[in-house]
């Protein structure tokens, strides 16, 4: 077991020939066999102790991911959902259940995932590629060893020309663009990420949805990935997990059988406007939605 | 500057013509002479006013007559000066050095910050005035005293600020250490330490201030050296333009040291901020 996490780790990320350069050099460099595992919540409760008593977070949550699938999880605010991802990386002990992440039960933080937020949390005194390095570097590794994928990443989510800069000189795109590259710089298995396009304006948080999803078609880790947007989550997702008001339980498990790539356009066909009215109704019925009563205003 | 401008050039936002080297001098000499502006209107005001209402020298002097004290006492001013800046420098520096560790106890610790940050609350209710007689009694004449008056006013910015630093590091920010496998102590050195370090500065810059500020009053109680003293002696011997003399030169000291304060943050905390341009 110990062996399986260090292989991941340590490895060199580098496949095909040495120095090859230009985009299909910096495929070469990032594509590798591909790293993904399954997770599996079963019977997983949370409770918090607050100010008077105990607040239940998550409720008796059991949920199957198949290796190399991304997954949304779609819920209203406060309903555990980055609870859950806190949970599934071992940061947070379940109260109750257990978690696998593939054949391991999580005891313990768990080293082999790859986390963002929906703030950017770069580091403001280290460069751009500092900052893409830092998962190394905190593990004590050498690097030097990652510095030649860091570059590639960087270069294809659009910021090749700014791994000097500091993160102030950047835009908050830019700057969220950055923390996705810290995450996958190591080449996880797993990838944790709490709303990371929720502090972007429509137009760049649109950008880096489909520049997010080309990134993980190369990559193909297995995703979990927290969001309030409907149609984000439909998007991106192979599968939409809604989960209820606090506390949070799972409400539906949904396929999003649409082809990839997806483009942009595809939210305003019939098959993917299906699956936000389909979604929409549920948060209707859970209350999180509801019409206002024109008629008492018309009288 | 040049960073700020290559960025906007790579972003193609702006061109760098808009920005051309004689409207960038321009802007410089503005950022200089608006300051000035001010103190030139100052000085010309309190020449005029002294002037026309004909106020006795041993009131109000005037700028040419502190001018002629500066130029007559600088010898005595300097000797005093020195003394002082002494007593201020070894104050500050007791000071953080008292004051680094306390935080981290505080920031760190909860048992001990409940015990230890009550206390040290109450010592900035007691007035350091007041508390001034009491430690001369203790350790008498001479810089002794003044020094442990400095270190009392000073310590306590230090303090509080460092505290909030320490904890100012997001939440996400553990996790991702923590999803690291990181060891606690390279959390802390390279996360929690560079976080703090901005608010460090920011407690250290009202603490060199305030220890000139304790210099002086450990000075009034109980000296005969520092500009304190000095301040003390021409006052009561009605040379008005000599006690506005050491007040310039006390000021000068503080703008000094504050400076080097700004010149040290630079160099420790040298990358662009939010809200620093």
């Amino acid at each position: 077991m110990k062996g399986w996490e260090n292989e991941g780790l340590a490895s060199s990320h580098v496949i095909g020939p040495a120095g090859a350069r230009g985009v299909g050099g910096d495929r070469a460099v990032i594509r590798t066999t591909a790293r993904r595992t399954s997770v599996r919540l079963v019977n997983v409760s949370k409770r918090y102790a607050v100010e008077d008593g105990e607040l239940l977070a998550i409720d008796e949550v059991s949920l199957e991911i198949a290796a190399g699938s991304f997954v949304s999880i779609l819920g209203p605010s406060g309903c555990g959902k980055s609870t859950l991802l806190l949970l599934t990386a071992g940061i947070l002990p379940a109260t109750r259940g257990s978690i696998f992440i593939g054949e391991e039960m999580v005891t313990r933080p768990r080293t082999d995932v790859g986390f963002a937020f929906q703030q950017d949390v770069l580091l403001e005194w280290r460069r751009v590629i500092d900052n893409v390095l830092l998962p190394a570097e905190m593990r004590g590794l050498r690097r030097r060893d990652y510095v030649e994928r860091a570059r590639a990443l960087l270069g294809l989510v659009g910021l090749g020309d700014f791994e000097r800069c500091y993160p102030a000189e950047l835009s908050g795109g830019m700057r969220q663009r950055a923390a996705l590259v810290r995450a996958l710089v190591m080449h996880l298995p797993l990838l944790l990420l709490d709303e990371p396009f929720g502090a972007l304006d429509a137009f760049t948080r649109d950008q880096l949805t489909v520049d997010f999803q080309h990134l993980w078609w190369s990559l193909q880790p297995t995703v979990l990935f927290v969001t309030h947007s409907i149609s984000e989550a439909v998007f991106l997702a192979d599968k939409v997990v809604v989960m209820t008001p606090r506390p949070g339980q799972v409400g539906a498990v949904i396929d999003i059988d649409l082809p990839r790539p997806r483009r942009l356009d595809l939210r305003a066909s019939r098959e993917f406007g299906a699956y936000t009215t389909r979604l929409r109704e549920i948060f209707f019925r859970y209350g999180v939605l509801h019409e206002p009563d024109y008629g008492a205003i018309a009288t | 500057m040049r960073q700020a401008l290559s960025t906007l050039r790579l972003r193609g936002e702006h061109s760098v013509d808009a920005l051309s080297r004689p409207s960038i001098l321009m802007a410089r000499a503005r950022h200089a002479a608006l300051p000035l502006t001010g103190f030139v209107g100052v000085v010309v005001t309190w020449w005029a006013v002294v002037e026309l209402l004909r106020v006795p020298a041993f009131i109000v002097p005037s700028p040419a007559s502190v001018l002629q004290a500066l130029a007559e006492r600088r010898e005595t001013l300097f000797v005093h000066a020195q003394y002082t800046a002494g007593v201020v420098v070894a104050g500050f520096l007791i000071a953080v050095a008292v004051a680094v560790p306390l935080a981290l106890v505080i920031a760190f610790s909860r048992t001990l910050s409940a015990i230890v940050y009550p206390l040290i609350v109450s010592t900035q209710a007691v007035p350091k005035v007041a508390l001034a007689p009491l430690i001369l009694m203790w350790l008498g004449f001479g810089p002794r005293g003044g020094v442990l008056v400095t270190v009392l006013i000073s310590f306590f910015p230090v303090v509080v600020d460092t505290v909030l630093g320490l904890k100012a590091m997001p939440d996400e920010l553990r996790y991702l250490a923590l999803s690291m496998g990181a060891r606690r102590w390279r959390t802390f050195i390279k996360m929690r330490v560079p976080f703090a370090l901005p608010f460090l500065f920011g407690g250290m810059k009202i603490a060199i201030t305030l220890s000139v500020v304790g210099a002086v009053v450990g000075e009034f109680v109980g000296s005969n050296r520092g500009l304190g003293y000095y301040l003390l002696v021409a006052s009561a011997n009605a040379r008005t333009a000599d006690v506005f003399a050491d007040v310039f030169v006390l000021s000068l000291l503080a703008l000094t040291l504050f400076g080097l304060m700004q010149l040290l943050e630079r160099i420790v905390v040298p990358w662009p901020r939010k809200g620093s341009g």
